[in-house]
């Protein structure tokens, strides 16, 4: 995440994604019960999806429509009431099953009396990662997220974007082979955003699989091959990114620049031929690529010369 | 590698979040100012018995109280704060959870034991070294005090078929008497006459039978003690202890004089120790007029003392048996936190030691067996039947908890530390069993099947 890379993000769709499945959930229905065992809500409600190897997965929705409770069933944080879940065609709560997760909660439950350095030496040796692959690994995280030079500050100190990046750091100490983020790039400014993605797509590119859930949706429709929108603990729909967001009724044709006079006679020949009026108008530049030109130019860097985010190189490996 | 990783958090935690700081700042004014306010009997010993008993004894309230809300919150706090779900979710098993956290509770009680045990042995180093006691003092500290000394009883004195004749005797053509009165009258008989025994009229004697042993060897030092208890009668006494074997009988005669209310000292001569044979020893008062009526304690009347430690020895096998304690406590709080939220999980497992060791003194008074408690009428007055049911509810109970409580509740050092007797490796021993390890097992089973059943993540936890 030190690199920042102000380049489109790349395709979404991933040549990797094999058929296999890492998460397997049929029918999950979770019911919260109160105090005296009553159902008090049903935050899912039968629902069912499976993400395969390779594939960044998206859980959207509005807040309460049971995105958390999902990925918290998956993690063997909740017991479902009804269906099934499976990780690695194993139960979540199987502990061969955590060797190969990272997880990346909704808010960081980090250790305010830790340092950063210290944070990721305990989740490592939860891990059973040896001394020198944990020093080794460490450094690189550290500078991976950019905290190099605040490492040995408690987290308690840390902004919310700080915070963030180290529980980003901990869920991949483990070389995970499947990573749940929820809301990965809550707390984080445009830059750490734009970062937290590419470092997805380079993640994603390396054979590794990601479920993540965001309210941001610019976020999902940039880095995810595959998306279920969640409403009221079900699913209401659920595919390909491209598949559900194209309008194949609709053409759309970019040109650099026209004169009037062209502009004119293309609209004839277009009216001519299908009989519609199209519309025209000229593309803007979205917010966070302008935002992050304007960052750069102050930084004095070249678009051009940045290489995304430096990766571990253990995470690069498969 | 990950049972270190949690128990370090564990005492990192306590570290950083200050709460060694603040039991060590709790434990100061107790080290250092109980010393010096209480003043004692005025004699060497009796400071030195503030110290190892008092001091110590309020210590270990301080970190038996630290022990259990810290153990508490060592779980309930992560559920709570959800540190713990970044916990579960890595490759762990629940029990190394609980092991983890129990192991690094055990680390932070080590510390401040340690504490407690450098203050206290400073503490009296410093007494002994600061020439307020004469030399008699000092040699008599370090003969009866400072020391390590093991209890040999006498055989006991059974008094039941002779509280069966007496019965008999009272109660001859009252056979209406009910069951319950008969054997409310049997346990006041029995206490009557062990009473009677331990009084020696003048002109009277009392012989103690002390069971052989080649423990008492010619190369140690045996003493008798022999201890009063108070009595109105303020006239001297005057009586002749003598000591002897079956076939060395009154090998040795020493005369009582100015005997103290509390323990009084007679050498064994060595001739009579390490024979094997059982050693008999008879106390003679003198005839009336020149003696007031002796009353032992029933307990500890006459008891042998043989030396068979030094005191920093006794003293480290002690805090080990605190240790054990504290291991206990913060197992119980572990158990708790893994069940409750941290402030019902600290109020319930205080409430259930406070319980616990009422109920143990209730059974010590015997309250619970008075037979004629549950009687729906005592000397012809009627008890409502709902004080009837939960007097039986509330002796249920009692001897319920009595079952856990009993077998741990003679493991307290502190009294024969202070009083100079031997706390026995065997006594040691039985503390690791049953505090160290047995205890903390069960609660552990019982933390660790919680932890794994509950949901972590529930909504509101």
């Amino acid at each position: 995440m030190n690199g920042q890379s102000n380049e489109p993000l790349a395709s979404s769709g991933n040549e990797s994604v094999s058929e296999s499945p890492v998460i397997e959930v049929a029918g999950l229905v979770k019911v919260f019960r109160d105090f005296w065992r009553r159902p008090k809500v049903r935050a899912v409600n039968g629902i069912s999806l499976d993400v395969c190897s390779g594939e960044i997965f998206g859980l959207l929705g509005p807040n309460g429509s049971g995105k958390s409770t999902t990925i918290k069933s998956l993690l063997g944080l909740l017991s479902p009431t009804a269906g099934s879940v499976r990780v690695f065609g194993l139960s979540p709560r199987d502990v061969m099953t955590k060797r190969d997760i990272g997880y990346l909660p909704e808010e960081s439950y980090l250790y305010r009396h830790l340092t950063a350095r210290e944070t990721l030496d305990f989740y490592g040796q939860l891990f059973g990662l040896d001394r020198y692959t944990r020093r080794k690994r460490i450094e690189e995280l550290l500078e991976m997220v950019g905290l190099t030079e605040s490492a040995d500050r408690p987290v308690g100190e840390f902004s919310k974007g700080m915070a963030r990046r180290v529980g980003l750091a901990q869920a991949l100490i483990n070389d995970p082979r499947l990573i749940v983020l929820d809301e990965p790039t809550s707390g984080l400014d445009p830059i750490g955003c734009r970062q937290v993605k590419d470092l997805m797509l380079t993640l994603c590119r390396g054979g590794k699989t990601i479920l993540l859930t965001s309210h941001l949706l610019a976020d999902v429709e940039d880095v995810c091959n595959r998306i279920a929108i969640l409403y009221r603990g079900n699913i209401i729909a659920q595919g390909r990114v491209g598949d559900l967001l194209r309008e194949s009724e609709k053409v759309r044709v970019t040109f650099s620049s026209l004169s009037t006079g062209q502009m004119e006679e293309l609209l004839a020949a277009i009216r001519d031929k299908t009989g519609d009026t199209p519309d025209v108008d000229h593309p803007a530049m979205d917010l966070e690529r302008f935002f992050l030109d304007v960052i750069a130019r102050a930084h004095g860097e070249r678009r051009d010369t940045d290489t995304g985010p430096r990766l571990p190189d253990y995470l690069k490996a498969h | 590698m990950k049972l270190s990783a949690i128990a370090f958090l564990v005492v990192r935690t306590a570290v950083r979040s200050r709460l060694l700081l603040c039991l060590v700042g709790f434990l100061i004014p107790v080290l250092v100012g109980l010393p010096l306010a209480v003043e004692g009997d005025g004699t060497a010993a009796g400071e030195i018995r503030v110290l190892l008993e008092y001091t110590l004894g309020l210590s270990l309230v301080i970190l038996g109280v630290g022990a259990l809300v810290f153990s508490c919150g060592a779980v309930a706090r992560e559920i709570e704060e959800r540190h713990i779900q970044l916990v579960v979710v890595k490759p762990v098993r629940t029990v190394e959870i609980w092991l983890g956290k129990w192991l690094g509770m055990l680390i932070v009680n080590a510390i401040l034991l340690c504490i407690v045990g450098i203050a206290v042995y400073g503490g009296i180093r410093w007494a002994l070294r600061s020439g307020h006691y004469d030399e008699a003092e000092h040699s008599s500290l370090k003969e009866n005090l400072l020391t390590g000394r093991r209890q040999i009883l006498p055989l006991p004195d059974d008094p039941t078929s002779e509280a069966v004749e007496r019965l008999d005797q009272l109660t001859d053509g009252q056979s209406g008497l009910a069951t319950t009165r008969r054997e409310e009258l049997f346990l006041t008989l029995k206490r009557h006459i062990l009473a009677e025994r331990a009084t020696v009229a003048p002109g009277g004697s009392k012989t103690w039978v002390f069971p052989g042993s080649q423990s008492m060897g010619a190369e140690r030092q045996v003493r008798l003690r022999f201890t009063l208890a108070p009595t109105v009668d303020r006239s001297l006494l005057a009586g002749a202890w003598h000591l002897g074997t079956a076939s060395k009988t009154d090998a040795a005669t020493v005369s009582m004089a100015d005997a103290l209310n509390g323990g009084n000292y007679i050498e064994v001569p060595q001739a009579l120790c390490g024979s094997g044979e059982p050693l008999l020893v008879t106390y003679r008062n003198a005839e009336a007029g020149q003696t007031g009526t002796v009353v032992f304690d029933i307990g500890t009347g006459v008891e042998l003392l043989v030396s068979e430690s030094g005191f920093e020895a006794n003293l480290l096998r002690s805090f080990l048996v605190l240790f054990f304690h504290l291991a206990a406590l913060s197992a119980l709080g572990l158990t708790a936190g893994c069940l409750f939220s941290s402030p019902v999980a600290g109020f319930l497992s205080a409430a259930l030691v406070f319980v616990a060791l009422m109920g143990h003194y209730v059974t010590l008074q015997s309250v619970v067996d008075t037979p004629t408690l549950h009687e729906e009428q005592i000397d012809g007055i009627e008890r409502s039947r709902v004080s009837v049911f939960l007097e039986g509810v509330g002796e249920r109970i009692v001897k319920k908890m009595e079952i856990v409580v009993e077998p741990v509740a003679g493991l307290n050092p502190l009294p024969p530390l202070a009083d100079g007797r031997l706390v026995a490796w065997t006594f040691t021993g039985k503390a690791l069993a049953l505090l160290g390890l047995l205890y903390p097992a069960v609660f552990g089973a019982v933390g660790t099947w919680a932890l794994w059943k509950r949901e972590l993540a529930l909504p509101g936890e």
